[in-house]
C-alpha cells in the first residue's frame, strides 16, 4: 500500500512538473513603470522598460531598450546600459506560477535598489483551437456582445487556419463576435497549427535532405 | 521561380487592407481603425501599387506579394539553411513546411527601410510544387523602437483567362512597438486580366435628324 501511495505521489509530482512554463513575453506594468517583453523570430527576447521617474532626482523619466535579457523559466534578468541619464540599471524578478506577476528588485549602479512588482497588463487565458471550437458550441444561443466579450478574454496557443475560421465564423451571432474571432485568428497567424497525424511516412523530406541541401520541390 | 512569375499575364486585382490598432497599456483588445481599398496592377512582370493609397496605411504592411516577396524568400532561402519544419494540413493533401534563418547582413527583408535578420517559413503543396504560404518573423535589433515586425502571405489558385495561376489571397502584417500594436489584414480579390473587348453594334435603323 505504501509503495502504491509513493508511486501516486511521484506520478502526481511528475504530472505537475510537465505543466508548460508560462511565457514571459507580454506587457507588464507596476508602480510608475511599464515593461514590454517580446520574442523575435529566432526566439530571443527583447525588452523595453519605461520608468516614470529615475533616481537620483526622481524627476527624469526613462524609456530604454534592454541591453541584455535572460529568462530561465522562472527568473527574469534585465540590464539596461547606456542610459540617457548616464548610468546602468538591472532588474531581477521571479515569475509567478500563474504567469501573471513578476516580483523583483530594480537596482541602480548608484547603489540604490527598490522592490518592483509587475503585473501582466490585460491578462488573457490561453486556448487551443479545439477548446475554442468547444467554447463556441457552448456559447451557442448567447448574444453577440456576450460571445465577443468571452472571445476577447482568450488568446490562441495554436494557429487558426482559414478553413476552420470560416467554419467557426458561420456559427457566430453578429458583427462584434465576428470581429473578435477575426482578431484572435489574425493574432494566431504566426503560431504553429495543431498537430495532425497523417496517414503516410512522417517525414520523407528528411530523407531527401540527406542527399540535397535543398527542398525537393524548390528547383 | 522568378521566371515562372514573369510568365504571369498582365492583370489587376483589388487589395483590401483592414487596419487594427491597440494601445497595450490602455486597451485590452485591438480596435478596427481603417479599411482601405486599392488596386494592384501586375504588368510585364512588375507590380504597381498606388503610392498615395499605400501611404495611407498605418503600421507595418506588405507589398510585393506578386513578385518581390517571393523573390526575397527564394533568394534568402537559397542562401540560408533551409530545414524541414513539419507537415501541415492542406485542403486536399498535406503541405510541407520548411524554415530558414537569415542574418541582417544577408537579408533582403526590410523593416523601416533597414535590412533585418529574420526567420522565414515556406509552405509548399508537394502535389504541384506551388508555394502556399510565406512567413517572415523578424529578428529585430535590441536598440530598435519596434520589437516585432512579422508578415505572412497566403497564396492560392486563381483562374485568369482560362488558366489557373497561384496568386496572393490573404496577408497579415503585425508590428509591436512599446505602446502600439498595428495589425494589417490584407485580402486580394476581383482578379481581372488586362485585355481589349470589342462589341459590334448594328447601325441604327432609323436615322434621327
Amino acid at each position: 500500500m505504501r509503495i502504491l501511495a509513493l508511486f501516486l505521489v511521484l506520478f502526481t509530482s511528475c504530472a505537475c512538473g510537465a505543466q508548460p512554463v508560462p511565457d514571459i513575453a507580454g506587457n507588464w506594468q507596476g508602480r510608475q513603470s511599464k515593461l514590454k517583453i517580446a520574442r523575435t523570430g529566432s526566439g530571443d527576447l527583447r525588452a523595453i522598460l519605461h520608468l516614470e521617474a529615475t533616481p537620483p532626482d526622481y524627476r527624469t523619466p526613462l524609456i530604454a531598450p534592454a541591453s541584455s535579457i535572460t529568462f530561465d523559466g522562472s527568473i527574469l534578468q534585465i540590464s539596461i546600459d547606456d542610459l540617457q541619464v548616464g548610468y546602468s540599471l538591472n532588474y531581477s524578478g521571479k515569475l509567478s506560477v500563474d504567469g501573471n506577476t513578476i516580483s523583483g528588485t530594480l537596482s541602480y549602479l548608484t547603489g540604490e535598489s527598490l522592490p518592483l512588482v509587475l503585473f501582466r497588463a490585460f491578462p488573457t487565458k490561453p486556448i487551443t483551437v479545439q477548446e475554442l471550437e468547444v467554447l463556441l458550441t457552448q456559447l451557442s444561443g448567447r448574444s453577440d456582445s456576450i460571445v465577443a466579450s468571452r472571445l476577447h478574454s482568450f488568446q490562441l496557443t495554436q494557429q487558426l487556419d482559414a478553413a476552420t475560421l470560416a467554419h467557426l465564423l458561420n456559427s457566430l451571432p453578429g458583427p462584434k463576435s465576428t470581429d473578435a474571432l477575426d482578431i484572435l485568428a489574425a493574432e494566431s497567424t504566426f503560431l504553429d497549427p495543431p498537430q495532425v497525424k497523417f496517414q503516410f511516412s512522417p517525414n520523407p523530406a528528411l530523407q531527401h535532405s540527406r542527399q540535397s541541401s535543398h527542398a525537393p520541390w524548390i528547383t | 521561380m522568378t521566371t515562372a512569375l514573369h510568365r504571369q499575364p498582365n492583370f489587376y486585382a483589388t487589395r483590401i487592407t483592414t487596419t487594427y490598432r491597440r494601445n497595450f497599456w490602455k486597451e485590452p483588445t485591438p480596435k478596427k481603425v481603417k479599411r482601405l481599398l486599392s488596386t494592384v496592377v501586375y504588368r510585364n512582370g512588375n507590380e504597381q501599387q498606388d503610392a498615395k493609397e499605400m501611404a495611407k496605411i498605418q503600421g507595418l504592411t506588405t507589398s510585393g506579394e506578386f513578385g518581390p516577396i517571393l523573390g526575397t524568400a527564394m533568394l534568402d532561402a537559397a542562401k540560408g539553411n533551409l530545414t524541414w519544419r513539419r507537415w501541415q494540413e492542406g485542403p486536399v493533401t498535406p503541405f510541407a513546411v520548411f524554415r530558414y534563418v537569415v542574418t541582417a547582413n544577408h537579408s533582403h527583408y526590410e523593416v523601416d527601410g533597414k535590412a533585418t535578420g529574420y526567420v522565414g517559413e515556406i509552405t509548399i503543396d508537394p502535389s504541384n510544387g506551388a508555394i502556399q504560404r510565406l512567413v517572415f518573423l523578424a529578428d529585430m535589433p535590441k536598440d530598435g523602437r519596434l520589437v516585432t515586425a512579422d508578415i505572412a502571405v497566403e497564396y492560392g489558385p486563381i483562374e485568369l483567362g482560362g488558366r489557373t495561376y497561384t496568386c496572393p489571397l490573404h496577408g497579415i502584417a503585425v508590428s509591436h512597438g512599446f505602446t502600439l500594436m498595428w495589425l494589417n489584414e490584407i485580402s486580394f480579390n476581383r482578379y481581372h486580366l488586362f485585355g481589349t473587348r470589342m462589341r459590334i453594334l448594328p447601325a441604327p435603323l432609323i436615322d434621327h435628324q
